[in-house]
């Protein structure tokens, strides 16, 4: 108890130098914290622009389709089995067929995919609907209505109300054909979407494509994203022997899967130099304070203080001046990120709105306040500081006490 | 329509053949070319074909009817099945149009739709523009002369120049020696990877001419799928002009 008294009383004989320690700390841990929201935020915006505009945090397709995109390997009767297996609470669902063909308007045709989807299951897994820039979104499985990218509507020179033909390669071989209307124009979401998406319902697609409720994927999104992996294994688990493969937003988009990592790394070798450098204000202020407080040492000494007292008292000090920095610290940097959080930050200054996999990333980064990040950023602080104060402490226990009292301080 | 052209390129031979004082030794390649070349430029015709398409998932037979003028001129119009009855593709010099009775709709077919399938065949819309002439656009040499397969042949490679608008790397034309008719034609990328195979058979004569009357292709990368254009009717030189190829034809 006296120790804790000493040393608290200690660390306010010169309190400049504490408030600059104090000041110095409290800066990395602040910054510690707001770093890591910041990437955290950003690395979730760039999951959710990845999996919620069409991807899905999980695709099942027939096994093969993902890499051949082979209209005939689809999942029959229109994936109820799948649909049904993977039914569980927290996840939502969707079928989709896909195809290729050719999108006319007048005098402009253009090489398009054809994307049929079930309007009101894909509500559910993905924001498609709600990214319209114009017009209406689909509502049922069939009638000739589409949706179409922003820059394929502007090359085909169409509006919503418009006639759109479609020409495709049916699956028997035929020439299928059919006029379709623009019900809506998507905003510029990603490049596949904008210059090449046709979409329209999951039953139209099918009857134009002759693959009457054929199923080429099923997304899924899931109200805790984190959990993905946990959730692929499970339903890799459930669906095993159906000839179906289970895939994660990581691997159909590696690239941003990688990114995020890398991304981590850069994190981590910056906080490891911002903490760097506040251990090395702590090791300074310490070895400072010895100097100065070399008489001291050896008269407490000499009246009887044991040298492990002596490394205990200093040790103590550090505490309390990384406790106090932690206060300071984690309140800037939990007041930064939580107004990052709320109103975002918008780089735009910087650089235009750019595409990444492509997918359109927004230029305003909201930052993600997490305790893990929080509590893990403290404790760092706080043995990056006891690390930094041992050299001192244990250079103090070393004192020889009638020396010390002789030193002039 | 390119296979058409093909067909008619050994009639052409046989054209010559009949009407040249005979061959006073081996003929050059580019003699051989030439005559390939030269003699359906300008030629008009109109014939029924029938077109039977195999692929891993599903066979179908088309029947149509065709016309040509020249090499810039066709077209065609399908008469059976009954689905796609009434479907019709008009080519004029590089642009490609197809008629759809279904939905009473012309669409124009794009430049970048060009290596796309034709009505599901294994020929491609840039089978029917192409224009191009193997004296003209390729450099060539007989690469082969003698006894293969127990034919004797002939067999040029032909190596499109820098400039022309080919997508092939290399085309090699294997001819029979006897009577100039074709019998293969290979076409590889650039790479040299072989891309297809042409194969021509059932040589016969339409009116005062002789020509296979059977084109088979085959998609080197899958074997077992083929498309073969079989001429049940051909008639040369009939009397058509540039105002019969037009819009207003195509859905007639």
């Amino acid at each position: 108890m006296v120790i804790i008294k000493l040393a608290w009383r200690n660390l306010w004989r010169n309190v400049r130098r504490t408030l600059i320690t104090i000041s110095a700390m409290s800066l990395a841990l602040g910054i510690m914290i707001l770093t890591i929201s910041l990437v955290e935020g950003m690395h979730r915006q760039m999951v959710h622009y990845a999996t919620r505009l069409f991807a899905g945090d999980i695709q099942i397709n027939k096994k093969g389709y993902f890499e051949s995109k082979d209209i005939y390997d689809y999942l029959s009767g229109g994936g109820a089995d799948i649909l049904s297996a993977v039914r569980r609470p927290g996840l939502h669902a969707s079928p989709r067929l896909f195809g290729s063909g050719l999108a006319s308007s007048g005098e402009n045709s253009i090489g398009v995919m054809l994307w049929g989807i079930d309007p009101q299951q894909e509500r559910r897994v993905t924001e498609l609907n709600s990214h319209l820039l114009k017009g209406g979104f689909l509502t049922s499985r069939s009638g000739n209505e589409v949706v179409l990218g922003k820059m394929l509507a502007e090359s085909l020179k169409v509006d919503v109300g418009d006639e759109l033909v479609i020409l495709t390669q049916a699956a028997d071989g035929s020439l299928g054909n059919e006029i379709f209307y623009v019900r809506g124009v998507l905003q510029s979401i990603g490049d596949e979407i904008d210059r090449g998406a046709v979409i329209m319902g999951i039953d139209e697609l099918g009857k134009l494509l002759v693959l009457p409720d054929k199923v080429h994927e099923i997304a899924i999104s899931l109200n805790r994203p984190e959990m993905v992996d946990g959730i692929q294994a499970q339903l890799e688990k459930i669906l095993e022997g159906k000839g179906v493969e289970v895939l994660t937003w990581k691997e159909i988009f590696p690239q941003i899967k990688e990114m995020l990592e890398l991304n981590q790394v850069w994190m981590y070798i910056m906080l490891l130099i911002v903490f760097g450098l506040a251990s090395l204000g702590v090791l300074n202020t310490m070895l400072m304070a010895l100097f100065e407080r070399t008489r001291e040492f050896g008269l407490v000494m000499a009246l009887g203080l044991r040298p492990l007292s002596i490394v205990g008292m200093i040790l103590l000090e550090t505490l309390l001046l990384s406790l106090l920095s932690t206060v300071v610290g984690a309140a800037v940097g939990i007041g930064l990120s939580s107004y990052l959080a709320a109103h975002g930050w918008n780089l735009s200054r910087f650089s235009e709105g750019f595409s990444m996999s492509g997918l359109t990333v927004s230029t305003t980064i909201y930052a993600h306040l997490s305790m893990e990040g929080v509590l893990a950023s403290i404790i760092c602080m706080i043995l990056v500081s006891l690390v930094a104060a041992f050299y001192p402490a244990i250079k103090a226990a070393r004192l020889e006490p009638v020396s010390a009292l002789s030193t002039v301080g | 329509m390119k296979s058409f052209i093909k067909s008619i390129v050994p009639f052409i031979f046989v054209f010559f053949l009949l009407s040249t004082p005979a061959f006073t030794g081996e003929p050059t390649a580019k003699e051989i070319l030439d005559r390939i070349d030269k003699m359906w430029r300008g030629e008009s015709s109109s014939g029924e074909v029938t077109m039977e398409i195999v692929t891993a998932h599903w066979k179908r037979s088309l029947t149509m009817d065709v016309w040509s003028l020249g090499k810039e001129y066709s077209l065609v119009k399908i008469t059976a099945p009954l689905k796609e009855k009434g479907v019709a593709t008009l080519k004029v010099e590089k642009n490609i149009w197809n008629y759809l009775p279904k939905i009473n709709r012309v669409i124009k077919i794009p430049g970048s739709m060009m290596m796309a399938s034709w009505m599901g065949s294994h020929f491609t819309n840039d089978d029917l523009v192409k224009e191009s002439t193997f004296v003209d656009d390729y450099t060539y040499r007989l690469s082969f002369s003698g006894l293969r397969g127990g034919q004797f042949i002939y067999e040029i490679e032909c190596i499109p120049k820098p400039e022309a608008a080919v997508v092939w790397g290399k085309v090699v034309i294997i001819v029979l020696k006897e009577d100039l008719i074709p019998l293969k034609e290979l076409f590889y990328d650039e790479d040299g990877t072989l891309m297809r195979t042409m194969a021509f058979s059932e040589v016969r004569s339409f009116g005062r001419r002789t020509v296979p009357s059977v084109t088979t292709l085959v998609p080197a990368d899958k074997p077992d799928e083929l498309t073969r254009i079989t001429y049940n009717r051909l008639q040369f030189g009939i009397d058509v002009d540039e105002e019969f190829f037009s819009l207003r034809n195509l859905k007639r």
